[in-house]
This record gives structure tokens, sequence and C-alpha cells, in this order.
């Protein structure tokens, strides 16, 4: 009796790890082919990507914006150097906007020092 | 052998009997007597059992096998043949991009339509089929590749999507497509002579695409050039606008970082589209700024005034003998407009003396000369990242008539690159550094030309060509630009011919504390009714680096100067005998 207990015990036990090991096999399968469906697709969008980049500097060529700038945005123009403002000039907080404006801009009072290490040097 | 054995047991004992049971319990009597038919029944036990015994062990090895292939090993196919690869690139050309990672070259996947004429079944009909999806094929021409007996010819390279979902809705046996690669150049023009081209089978032909041909199949990553695509577009934008305004026949310009020698922009005009290079003309795809060499004329006063100051020969108030034009031989050597007096060094340079200049030269000797030149890399091909250098054109034998028009840029020809970095060279310092085209990280050790106080020196006298001299047009509001105008003759067959011109301009920006060279070349300008009908450098060709200055300026982070900077002037010795500032034109 024993005997036929513990060899049914063993079968099940084999049949129990004989179907676990091609259940996880057949998952592993399974996942693997996912993995490859996955990569194939990186591989694709990355071929995409690169695609789309070359069309995107294709379009962001500056002849191409400077044609549609000028004809799309024809109140914006190239900076001039007197826009430019030292920190030191722009007026305080509280002053009136429009005269502080007018102040800031009324030529030729914007000075702007020269950096330090920009200055001439004298060699005479 | 089932049935031998059979018929041994028949043999043995004719009747059937329990022979194995009655065995054990008692041999038998008559064992002896049939000796004979027991040892044949033996054998053939022997037999089986060996038998059995290696089927069992070939079927267990069967077995296992099939374990070991269904559990222990993969369970799928290969996956080698399978498996995409997400780490390698799948192109085998690197990109280009320029300093800021701006895209100016790279490859598109394309399907190209090949035949295997073996499996082509009606030649003809296939070739008419073809030839209607795909307009541009010859028919004919194309039924004879058909009909032939290779195993693979090529019917279009790079077809659009479009035509190929034509060619497989027509479902051509024997025709098929090859994943191929094209190089795009998306910045069309704005590169052409930079960056090159490739030929059919992407083959590196000009430019960079040439020059760094391996390195650009090996490296994965982007290749970075020192190109500033924005500096660039500038550059290539003032120079076709005055190509058009002055009718040149061609036009070249240069942008070099004086710290690092790194080229910002290069343009040569006219240009071509990289993506269609064979379409243009040898003419377009001759790059004017680094293979193209120039009698550059004025210019090189910088050169012949370092030289002199350097060394010590002079100093910027003595003065030398203008009275007169030049004769040395059979050649004279004069002033444009000339003040018929004598001139300081200062002077020479202001107004561009040429008969002082030369007498500069010729008190330097052709032998110093001749090493300073060569010191700053103006007698030796560029070793720039191009194939296409140009070789300067120097004389034969350095004769004292030679080194007396070397010092005014006559009688030797070099590229706008060589000239470019040698000025870059004595503004920056006085320090040389080989001009690259590739983005620097950090600036490559250079080799000391002239003293930092002769630098400076000519930086303030290109400052005042720009104040008072000949390239006043080259000032630019906020922006302190310093430089030298040049305009020299093109020698035709029989010597100088007087009404083909190359008008140049060399800046310096911004001239205190220089960061850039720029150059500005323009081939045989026609003068307008706005220049008075004058075409040389400081009319044609120092606007372009005018307007040039004014467009980098905020793009490069350079912080502009007020309007009412005093002038460089106070800060020179200034002995001249008339103090009226003079415009020469020349």
């Amino acid at each position: 009796m024993m005997r036929i207990v513990f060899i049914a015990v063993w079968v099940t036990l084999a049949a129990g790890a004989l179907g676990a090991m091609f259940h996880i096999t057949f998952e592993v399968e399974q996942l693997e082919a996912r993995l490859h469906k996955l990569n194939r697709e990186i591989v694709r969008e990355q071929e995409t990507k690169h695609v789309l980049q070359a069309e995107w500097s294709y379009f962001n060529r500056p002849q191409r914006l400077q044609a549609l700038t000028r004809e799309l945005l024809p109140n914006l123009i190239p900076i001039e150097t007197d826009q430019f403002v030292t920190f030191e000039r722009l007026p305080k907080r509280g002053t009136d906007p429009i005269s502080a404006k007018d102040a800031l801009f009324a030529s030729p009072a914007y000075y702007v020092p020269p950096p330090k290490s920009a200055g001439v040097r004298r060699t005479q | 052998m089932i049935e031998r054995i059979k018929r041994a047991r028949r043999l043995a004992h004719p009747m059937p009997v329990i022979q194995r049971g009655a065995r054990r319990r008692a041999p038998c009597p008559a064992e002896e007597k049939i000796g004979p038919v027991r040892e044949a029944i033996e054998t053939g036990r022997k037999r089986l059992t060996i038998m059995a015994a290696i089927l069992l062990l070939a079927f267990s090895v069967v077995g296992l096998r099939l374990v070991d292939i269904t559990l222990m090993q993969e369970a799928m196919e290969p996956r080698v043949a399978r498996a995409p690869n997400t780490e390698t690139p799948q192109f085998t050309r690197a990109n280009i991009v320029d300093r800021n990672g701006a895209l100016l070259a790279t490859s598109l996947p394309t399907a190209s339509l090949y035949a295997d004429p073996r499996q082509v079944i009606d030649a003809k009909k296939v070739a008419e089929r073809l030839a209607e999806a795909l307009p541009g094929l010859d028919s004919e021409k194309l039924a004879a590749r058909l009909a032939s007996k290779r195993g693979f010819v090529w019917i279009k390279r790079h077809l659009t999507p479009r035509q190929q979902k034509n060619v497989i809705g027509l479902g051509l046996p024997g025709v098929d497509f090859r994943r191929e690669e094209r190089r795009v150049y998306p910045q069309v023009r704005l590169l052409s002579h930079v960056v090159g081209y490739v030929d059919i089978d992407e083959k590196g032909i000009a430019g960079i695409e040439r020059h760094f041909e391996d390195e650009l199949r090996r490296r994965t990553e982007p290749l970075e050039l020192s190109i500033d695509m924005r500096i660039q577009h500038a550059l290539c934008g003032e120079l076709a606008a005055a190509q058009n305004e002055f009718d040149a026949v061609g036009a070249a310009g240069l942008v070099l970082d004086v710290r690092t020698a790194e080229v910002m922009a290069m343009c040569s005009l006219p240009d071509f589209d990289p993506n269609t290079p064979m379409a243009t003309s040898r003419v377009s795809r001759f790059n004017r700024a680094a293979l193209g060499v120039y009698e550059l004329g004025s210019a090189f006063k910088i050169f012949t005034t370092a030289m002199a100051l350097d060394g010590g020969i002079a100093r910027l108030e003595d003065r030398y003998d203008a009275t007169k034009p030049l004769k040395i031989s059979r050649f004279t050597i004069r002033d444009y407009h000339a003040k018929k007096r004598w001139l300081s060094v200062e002077e020479i340079f202001m107004y561009s003396s040429n008969i002082g200049s030369a007498r500069l030269a010729s008190e330097v000797g052709g032998k110093t000369q001749r090493s300073f030149l060569d010191s700053i890399g103006l007698l030796k091909p560029s070793a720039i990242e191009l194939p296409e250098v140009g070789t300067p054109i120097l004389p034969h034998v350095w004769r004292p008539i030679n080194t007396m028009t070397i010092g005014f840029g006559h009688g030797i020809a070099v590229s706008p690159l060589q000239l470019a970095a040698g000025v870059s060279a004595m503004v920056n310092g006085g320090v040389y550094r080989q001009p690259t085209m590739l983005k620097r990280y950090k600036a490559a050790p250079g080799r000391r030309v002239i003293s930092e106080r002769t630098s400076n020196t000519l930086r303030k006298l290109l400052r005042l060509v720009v104040e008072e001299g000949t390239g006043s047009r080259a000032d630019t509001s906020g922006y302190r630009v310093g430089g030298k105008t040049g305009t020299a003759e093109k020698s035709g067959a029989e010597g100088y011919i007087k009404r083909a011109l190359l008008s140049s301009f060399i800046g310096v920006f911004p001239v205190d504390e220089p960061r850039f060279v720029i150059f500005a070349l323009l081939d045989e300008p026609k003068g307008t009714k706005k220049t008075n009908g004058y075409a040389t450098g400081g009319w044609v060709a120092a606007p372009i680096v005018g307007r040039v200055v004014r467009r980098i300026g905020p793009v490069v982070g350079i912080r502009p100067y007020p309007e009412k900077l005093p002038s460089n002037r106070r800060n020179l010795v200034m002995n001249r005998a008339h103090g009226a500032a003079t415009l020469a034109s020349y």
C-alpha cells in the first residue's frame, strides 16, 4: 500500500514539474516573441524619428524661416544694437513706465560701460 | 530474427510447455541430450537482450534530446536571424551636424528596385509595365537588360514611397526591392561647399563627406563641425545680396574664430544643391573660400606692417618716401590716391600706400618676409579638414622685386582661408593656429608669431582704417569693427586686367577684444550708381562685413558698445603732417 502511495506521489510530482516546465517554457516563448515585436517596433520608430528629424531640419532651414518670417511676421525685425540696455539703466519699480521708457531710449543717453577686460589696452 | 527465435523454440519444445518455470525448479533431465538446441536458444536470448538495450539507449537518447531541445535550450528559432537590435544604428553613415547640433547631412532609408532576369518571364512586357509606373525609364533599354542572362540588374535606385507602391501594385515576378540609403542634405544650398556630397553608393566625393569618408562610416555619433548655421546663413545671405547688387561672377566669405581658429562659416558663390550635385556646373562646385587662390592685394599690408613693427625695423612714426612712384627695373609701383609726400607707417597702412608698403617690405628683407609668411601658413596649402585646398602660388625665385610686390599683396596668391587664418594670428595676441572645420572644446595650442604688443598696435591700425580710412563702410553702429580693404586686378593671359577686380575686405570684430575675423570677397564686381561706379573693396566688400557683424553680433552674444566711445586715434602716436583725415578709396 505504502509503495503505491509512494509511487503515486512521485508520479504526480513528476507530472506537475513537467507541466510547470512546459508552461513556463511556452510563456517565455511568448514573452520573447513580444520582445522581438517590441524591438522591431523600436527600430521602426527610431527610423521614423530619423526621417522626421531630417524633415524637421529641412523645414527649419534658415532660408525658409527667413522667407516665412518676412511674409507672415512683417513686424518682426532683427535686433538692433540700440535695443540693448544694462540693468543699471533699467527704471526703478514704481516710476511711470512711459516716461521711464522715454528716458531709457532717449539717445544718446544710453550708455553701456564696456567690460573691463574688453577695454582698450594702452601700449604706448 | 524473431522468426528464427520462434523456430528455435519450436524445435526445442515441440509441445507448448511452460518451460521457464519448470527449468527453474528442476533442471531438465533431457538437457544434455538436446545441447545444441539449448545453445541456440541461449544465443537468441542474449542477442534479444543486447538488441533491447541498444534500442532502449537509442530511444532514451532521442528522449533526452527532445527534452533538451524543448525545455533546456531555446524554444524558438535562432535569435540571430530575427532579433532586431535596437542598440546599433541602422544607417551606415553618421550624421553631420553643426556646432549647435543642427542637422547638416543625414542618411534616409529608400527602396531600390532590382530584377533577377532569370525569373522574369516576359522581359518586354515587364519592361513596358515598369516604364509606365516609373516615368523616366526607357522601356526598350530595360527590356534588353531584363532579357540578359545575369542574376541581378538594377532597374531604378532610390524610389519614392509612391513609386514603390505603384511597383508593388503591378505584382510582377522577378522584380524586388532592396533597402538602401540615400544621403540627404536638409540645409540644401547653405553648406554645399563645406559638407560636400556623395555618389549614388554613398561614397564621399567632396567636402567633409570625402575628407571624413572612413570616419563617417565608422562612427555612430554625429560628426560635429565648427560651423555655426546662424552665422553661415548671415554670411551667405549678405554675400548673395552683394553679388546680386554688384553683378559679380562669384563671391566668397569666411568667419573664423580667432581664439580657436574654428571656421564658423564658409561660403562660396555660386553654390549648388548637394542633393543633386551633378545637375550643376563645375564652376558652382568650386570652393572659392578654400580651393581658390587669389592675389588678395592690400590685406597683405597687415603682414608687412606686422613684420616691420615686430622685428623692430620700423616704428609707427617712422616716415617713408612716397612722393613719387617707385621704379624697380621694368616695374613701377604706384599709389592709387597718391599723397605725394613722406608717410608714417601708420599713414601707409591707413591710406593703403603701395609705395610705402613696398619700401617697408624691402627694408624687412626677403628672407624675413618669407619665413614670416611661412610661419602664418601662407606658403603651404592649408591643413584644413577639406579635400579642396588650394596651393598658394609663389614666386619661383624670391627676388627683391617680389619682396616689394608681396609687401602689398601682389605676386603671391593665397586662399581666403589662409589669409583669414593669418590675420587672426595678427589680431588675437599674436598666436597662429591651424584653422579647423571641427568643433573644438578647447583651443589647440598655437604658435607665437608676433608679440602681444604688436598685435595690439595692429588692432588699433585696423580700427583706424574703418574709422578714417578705406574701410569706413564696414562701420556698424554699436559694434567696433576693424579691418583692411583689398582690391586687386585679376591677372589674365597678358598681365593684369584693369576692369576685372577682386574686391575684398578682411574685418576684425570686436576690434578691441577680437572674437571673429570676417572675410568677404567679390569676384569681378561692377560699380553701381550708388557706389559712384567704384567696385573696390572699400565700396563693395566692406559693407558686407558691416552687415554681417550687425546680424551676428546679437546672435553670438557680443555686447554692443555705445555710439560715442573715444576714437582709437588718441591712443596712437599721431605724427601726421596734415592732421585732416582723408579718405582714400583704395
